[in-house]
């Protein structure tokens, strides 16, 4: 499929051209299996000031990930030796988005995904069988259905285990051995059924910790992964950057023609920062909303607010925030409606006093709470 | 001395159009001048590897090193063999002539050293060599008085070698974000401490002086000023310029800051130092500890992680390469705090050490780095040893790192080095007053203070050090004079323990005294200056009357009288109140000699106290016992001749406390108890209102317990006297309904609970005998007859055997 006709291509595909040009410019020492040498993959990640020449072209490598650098050079050191990697952290902290960015650039290829529910198996991990041809033929490889893990292990590259604690406790162990030994086998196969990972193969998982969390994950398997936790964006500024530069992202691939408007993004920005910190930026105390207050929601709702304007016409509004504001907090509990109200009717008439202009129609815009 | 230094206009030292770095760097260092200028961190390593290097070369005549004059005297015990790092120079200046501002403030600062702080290297190689060695920054005192409050030395911070001015300017934020480092000490380990050693002398002077020549560039002139920064560097401008004179070949150790400015200085000033009065300037050497070095390092005074660098140091001192070093200094942490972790009960296995040292090698590659440091070593733990989320585990993890890179090796100074005089005084003291110090095993000591004189004086010795924070004595049994608890106990029992620490607090204190007495009695004045109410006032008292401190309470009884006069505080006042009746109290029991009359303030603090009593009516819940405790305080005094003249004044303040409204009903109830005791025909009054809660609506009946809790703290007898009033509450409460009357159930046990035993049961017979029973009817309950007993066992089993049948549905 063409990538414009995708509605999220993959990271492989988004960035082609950024990889390609990362790829042709890298100098440095390429671990076995890997696609670019560590450095090339923070490059990558991190972004460069100077662009690179690539085919006539001079290419800027941007910054994809606005968070924690040291952590980003942890996850790649992590991810050239002998354990798997584990990002733990609150809902729309990026992890998944990071776990993409990690497993594009090392191996060329962000799908090979197993997404972790309850009804998880074994089998959607590992292997299954084309049962017409097993029954036709017996256990033989062509019957055998790969699943992400093995295909992970066969080709030497990244598998990608999302949230990998919503999956039962027994399931998840399926992978010590495999994390441990580089192995897996599949008795049916008999003594064809070993087989060995080859070399650049490794496990990106990802936990969230508003689910079971990963005190549940068996000691043997924690052993298994270095973790990383993946904290939420503590400077309103630059959760304000991740807002503007993610909306424009979905408005170009939504096809949606409208700029971002800044000032509108700084008052989300600051409004979701605030509740989950509970706290204001005039000190106010505030009770924290029970649900999640991510980056990632502040986005769905600027965008939201975004394609009610694109498609009914008009301009972007603080009014049309508030709407969808409502929808995005009061998921989890009704109170949840109250502590908005009452976030409203504190830290924001202070700041319409205070600062006026946007602040005061967002004041104004509160009739829509109700 | 600030009209004499360079105005902001003046011409800058360095052209900017020129290749001014390299010829700053030329004009530093060429051995064949007769001045070497070498710019250092302090505490850095590196900087003493190539400093050492560079004496070896040039064998200067004379070592200038920054550091303030005061302290030439004790270069030989820093560099005596037997002194061992780490070590301080301790400053301190006590500012009576008000020539650092009027507030004639006592001033204290550090000058620690590590073996690899260059500084001490230089002193050291001096010593060895037979070189001539001097500090020749401005005295301690003049550094104060050149600086603006707030700044320099004059700010929270306590130590002289606090090189800031490098590590916060702009430039190195904007030279971090360029390199990718996350901080400056990031920066300075990969640029500096780890690739420093693979460059010449030379041109690490070079990379050390463009460094600092672009950190002084961003540093703002007015900034210097208030510093002292300018000022400081004129004076050793003279000094290098007078040692000039006198040697052909000069070697200056300073910060790399101002080693920019002092290479190119010109202009030549007089300057001369205030006159101050003996006793008022001391300098004295003290052991130190890492921790104590570190915790400064926190306010940017050098290098963290002072363990971690000394281990480093050893190993380039033993000629091993900085790349074999570091690596060997972060396996040796990595597994250092592997072992504790496991201690701790963590599952910490060798394969994860292992993974680590990988993950810190593949860090510093991936960095660009020689080899992994201190921060691969912190990312790695993070990383590999911490199983889950960011939790307790995280931070304990971290804790141990933390006290593992920054040890706890404690210095030690040679004999014969000099001592002041408040730890001769503490020696002096403790020999007369047989207090062992010569061991530092636990001591414990029993002191009969009632009976005899020398135990009195011991527990005043241990209530000085207590004072002085000095962590030397604790008592472990014994009167509570703040409290007032165990006030029973006519003994005391101290538990003492000596040790190096307590010299060292001891020269730390000794900026407020010569003896401990003296410390003593100049912090309690310090304080009382200080203090922001009347009832801090008063502890002070009671604190300085612990310690015997009771000839200096004339003056003290000044400055509690002032700040009475301008509190207005009720809380406050009370608490002085209590605290000074505790006093006097405690003066007639220890029968207390030579002490000021508190009398005045006693009447003083209560009569502020009645006419603010009225307007405390509707105090809060949490504020309302202290409230009622003033009263009763006032009350009881009133009763007795300090305050008998004032007993019309006091009951006439209670009479019209109690007619406020809104008035909270505990406050209310106590109030109207105690008018009581002065006049029973207020017994209707008190009844009415006592009705008014009961019968009104229902949040009101919560009042009512309230007012019967207050009611009850002072007027028990009310209800002995005659039945009447028992007899009207048991009327009320009877017609309340079941679940109103269960939830106020808790409340009235409160107020009941001001009752004895004894006294309840009375009560309770009282009510009983209204409703027409014994006491005996109510608290007894008649025993289940065993025929009774037998029918409902029968009955089980019946219903056991019933449902057990297969045609019931289970």
């Amino acid at each position: 499929m063409k990538k414009e006709k995708m509605i999220k291509p993959p990271v492989e595909v988004s960035y082609a051209e950024e990889l390609a040009a990362i790829k042709s410019n890298d100098s440095g020492r390429v671990p076995e299996g890997w696609k670019m040498s560590p450095m090339a993959v923070r490059t990558f990640i991190l972004g460069s000031k100077n662009p690179i020449e690539y085919k006539g072209k001079s290419i800027e490598i941007k910054k994809k990930y606005l968070g924690n650098d040291t952590l980003v050079e942890r996850c790649i050191v992590t991810l050239a030796g002998n354990r798997g990697l584990m990002l733990v952290g609150e809902p729309g902290t990026a992890k998944t988005m990071l776990s993409e960015l990690l497993s594009a650039a090392i191996c060329g290829v962000s799908t090979n995904t197993i997404q972790g529910t309850a009804g998880t198996t074994e089998d959607m991990i590992k292997y299954s069988w084309n049962y017409a041809l097993l029954l036709a033929n017996g256990p033989t490889r062509e019957a055998l259905v790969p699943s992400p893990l093995y295909v992970g292990m066969e080709k030497g590259i990244i598998t990608r285990f999302e949230e990998i604690t919503r999956t039962p406790a027994e399931i998840q162990d399926s992978l010590i051995s495999v994390l441990s030994d580089k192995v897996l086998n599949v008795p049916e196969l008999g003594d064809e059924g070993f087989l060995f990972a080859k070399r650049g193969f490794n496990v990106i998982g990802t936990a969230n910790t508003r689910d079971k969390g990963v005190n549940e994950m068996s000691s043997a398997l924690k052993r298994r992964f270095n973790f990383e936790t993946v904290m939420p964006v503590r400077d309103v500024s630059l959760e304000k950057q991740i807002i503007v530069s993610e909306v424009e992202k979905l408005a170009r691939a939504g096809g949606v023609d409208m700029p971002v408007n800044e000032d509108i993004a700084e008052i989300l920005a600051s409004t979701y920062h605030e509740l989950r910190e509970g706290v204001s930026s005039m000190g106010h105390r505030i009770d924290k909303p029970s649900s999640v207050m991510s980056t990632a929601e502040a986005v769905s709702v600027y965008y939201q607010t975004m394609l009610t304007a694109y498609y009914y016409g008009g301009e972007i509004s603080v009014d049309g925030l508030v709407d969808n504001l409502v929808g995005a907090v009061t998921k989890e509990s009704k109170d949840d409606a109250e502590k908005l109200r009452s976030y409203f009717n504190t830290v924001i008439k202070d700041k319409s006093n205070k600062e006026g202009g946007l602040w005061e129609s967002y004041y104004q815009a509160r009739t829509h709470l109700n | 001395m600030g009209e004499l230094l360079p105005s902001k206009d003046a011409p800058q030292l360095i052209d900017e159009n020129e290749p001014a770095i390299e010829k700053l760097a030329d004009r530093a260092i060429n051995f064949h001048e007769n001045i070497i200028y070498f710019p250092v961190r302090h505490h850095s390593p590196v900087c003493s590897f190539h400093l050492k290097n560079v004496i070896s070369e040039y064998v200067p005549e004379c070592i200038l090193v920054e550091g303030p004059e005061n302290a030439n005297a004790l270069i030989d015990v820093l560099t005596n063999p037997e002194s061992k790092a780490p070590f301080a120079i301790y400053y301190s200046f006590s500012d009576k002539s008000g020539i650092v501002s009027e507030s004639c403030e006592d001033y204290k600062c550090y000058y620690p050293f590590m073996d690899y702080s260059p500084e001490l290297v230089a002193l050291r190689e001096a010593k060895k060599l037979g070189i001539k060695a001097e500090f020749i920054d401005l005295p301690y005192r003049e550094i104060l008085a050149a600086s603006s409050e707030g700044s320099g030395l004059r700010d929270k911070s306590l130590s002289y070698n606090d090189d800031y001015m490098i590590a916060r300017s702009k430039y190195i934020y904007e030279i971090c974000e360029r390199t990718g480092c996350r901080n400056f000490d990031e920066l300075w380990e990969k640029y500096f401490e780890q690739n420093g050693y693979y460059f010449s002398a030379k041109d690490f002077v070079r990379q050390m002086l463009t460094y600092c020549f672009f950190s002084r560039k961003d540093t703002l002139y007015e900034e210097m000023m208030a510093d002292g920064c300018l000022a400081r560097e004129a004076y050793m401008a003279q000094r290098i310029s007078q040692a000039q004179d006198k040697y052909r070949r000069i070697l200056v150790v300073t910060g790399g800051f101002h080693t920019c400015a002092l290479v190119n200085y010109s202009e030549k000033y007089d300057i001369k130092f205030h006159k101050i009065g003996r006793g008022e300037e001391y300098v004295y050497p003290m052991a130190y500890t890492m921790e104590a070095v570190d915790s400064l390092s926190g306010y940017a005074s050098g290098m963290p992680a002072p363990a971690f660098y000394q281990m480093i140091w050893n190993q380039i001192e033993e000629g091993i390469s900085a790349k074999e070093a570091y690596k060997n200094t972060v396996l040796n942490f990595l597994v250092g705090v592997g072992r504790k972790i496991r201690a701790k009960g963590e599952n910490i296995s060798t394969f994860d050490e292992t993974c680590a040292f990988d993950m810190a090698n593949g860090l510093a590659e991936l960095r660009n780095k020689i080899s992994a440091g201190l921060f691969e070593l912190r990312d790695c733990v993070l990383s590999c040893y911490v199983k889950g989320e960011v939790n307790l585990l995280e931070s304990m993890t971290l804790k141990i790192l933390t006290e593992a890179t920054t040890g706890d090796k404690r210095g030690r100074l040679c004999s014969g080095a000099s001592i002041p005089p408040i730890v001769t005084d503490f020696e002096t003291q403790c020999s007369k007053l047989g207090i062992k110090t010569g061991t530092s095993l636990s001591k414990e000591m029993v002191l009969n203070i009632f009976s005899s004189v020398r135990h009195r004086e011991t527990a005043q010795f241990f209530y000085r050090m207590c004072f002085l924070e000095v962590d030397f004595a604790v008592k472990i049994r014994g009167a509570n004079l703040h409290t007032g608890r165990d006030k029973n106990l006519i003994r005391e029992t101290w538990k003492y323990k000596w040790n190096a620490e307590v010299s060292s607090e001891l020269i730390d204190r000794s900026v407020h005294g010569g003896t401990i007495r003296e410390a003593c009695v100049n912090i309690i004045n310090v304080k009382l200056g200080k203090s922001n109410t009347a009832g801090e006032c008063a502890e002070l008292m009671v604190s300085a009357f612990e310690m015997g401190l009771s000839d200096e309470s004339d003056s003290m009884v000044r400055i509690t009288d002032a700040k009475i006069t301008n509190d207005g505080n009720f809380i406050s006042l009370a608490d002085a109140l209590n605290a000074m009746c505790r006093l006097v109290n405690l003066r007639e029991l220890y029968n207390a000699q030579h002490t000021a009359d508190l009398t005045p303030l006693i009447k003083k603090c209560s009569g502020k106290l009645v006419s603010l009593m009225p307007s405390m009516a509707d105090v809060n819940d949490d504020d309302c016992d202290a409230c009622s405790r003033v009263c009763r305080q006032l009350y009881s005094l009133s009763s007795r001749k300090i305050l008998s003249e004032y007993r019309e004044e006091i009951i006439s303040a209670f009479r019209r406390t109690v007619k406020q409204n809104p008035i909270n009903p505990c406050l209310q109830g106590t109030v109207y108890g105690l008018i009581y005791g002065s006049d029973a025909s207020v017994k209707d009054e008190i009844t009415k209102v006592c009705k008014g809660y009961f019968t009104g609506t229902p949040n009101q009946l919560g009042n009512g317990t309230g007012f019967l809790r207050g009611l009850f703290s002072t007027a028990r007898d009310l209800v002995f006297v005659e039945d009447s009033f028992i007899k009207m509450i048991d009327g009320l409460l009877v017609e309340i309904d079941d679940d109103t009357f269960m939830n106020i159930v808790p409340e009235l046990r409160m107020a009941f609970a001001y009752f004895s035993p004894g006294e309840t049961d009375r009560i309770a017979e009282s009510v009983a005998a209204m409703h027409g029973c014994k006491s005996r009817d109510i608290t007894e309950k008649r025993g289940i007859t065993p025929k009774l007993y037998k029918i409902g066992e029968n009955i089980d089993k019946w219903t056991e055997r019933q449902m057990s049948r297969e045609d019931v549905p289970q």
